[in-house]
């Protein structure tokens, strides 16, 4: 498994606005259309929010993974965001949010997203992949970090 | 002489596995209190909620029976299992193997 090969320059957006949870997947999910990179951008918000009610994605180390299968996303689709000054997605361990992994997959392979979601859980847990990014100055440099940062895990 | 395992999902059913035992000749054995990796994935790691539904039919808790059967034991065995536990393929029901073993020790002689 890796996810690297899912994570091309266009699908990294710096300097996300802040805002509550609603409002920062609203923008990352525009700014996803604005690059022509998805479809369907109000059912795939819809499908966010219903999975934010279950409990929040917000993980340890300061990110997230909002996730949702969507019937019309045929293969896996990743994309990275970054809120500079953080924000609150009442993260497990209660502290601000930077990075977004959004992760979108079809309705019908749910196993698909359960290995991505477990993969991306071990790479911040067993990884400073998040620290890194954080101080990332460029998309194509969170490329490469990601690389690396996976060779690590195997 | 085989390891027999079974996880046993139907823990209600766990009277009536121990007695099939006994009519199949298999008089000892050892039982654990046991938790499924779907019920810990699904309820207690909170990323993995909204796919909860995969691991439908996880029960919160199971039993893990252990016991140290000859060769002869196992076709009776599984037979008694499948009429006490039904086809164990179904979700939820449990989960039985054996393993060869290569050396036993401590095992009282049978009556």
């Amino acid at each position: 498994m890796k996810i690297c090969d899912l994570l091309d320059e266009r699908h990294i957006i710096f300097d996300m606005k802040s805002g509550d949870k609603a409002q920062v997947l609203a923008n990352f999910i525009k700014e996803l259309k604005n690059r022509n990179l998805i479809q369907n951008e109000k059912t795939i918000l819809n499908e966010l929010l219903e999975r934010e009610s279950l409990g929040s994605t917000g993980l340890e180390k300061g990110i997230a993974v909002p996730h949702a299968l969507i019937e019309k996303v045929q293969e896996p689709f990743l994309a990275l965001g970054i809120v500079r000054e953080g924000t609150n997605f009442d993260a497990a361990d209660q502290m601000p949010t930077f990075v977004f992994f959004l992760l979108l997959g079809n309705s019908a392979r749910p196993g698909v997203q359960l290995k991505i979601l477990a993969h991306i859980c071990r790479l911040v847990k067993e990884t400073k992949f998040v620290d890194k990014v954080q101080k990332s100055e460029n998309p194509l440099e969170i490329c490469q970090l990601l690389e690396n940062e996976e060779e690590k895990i195997g | 002489m085989k390891l027999l395992v079974l996880i046993l999902n139907k823990v209600e059913k766990l009277e009536e596995v121990l007695e099939g035992f006994l009519e199949a000749g298999v008089t000892g054995a050892t039982i654990i209190d046991s938790i499924g990796m779907g019920h810990v994935i699904s309820e207690e790691v909170p990323i993995f909620a909204g796919l909860r539904f995969m691991f439908a039919g996880a029960k919160p808790h199971n039993k893990m029976i252990f016991s140290v059967i000859t060769d002869d034991k196992e076709e009776p065995v599984f037979t008694v299992l499948k009429k006490i536990l039904g086809d164990l393929g179904q979700p939820g029901t449990g989960i039985a193997f054996t393993i060869p073993l290569d050396r036993v020790e401590g095992l009282k002689p049978e009556t």
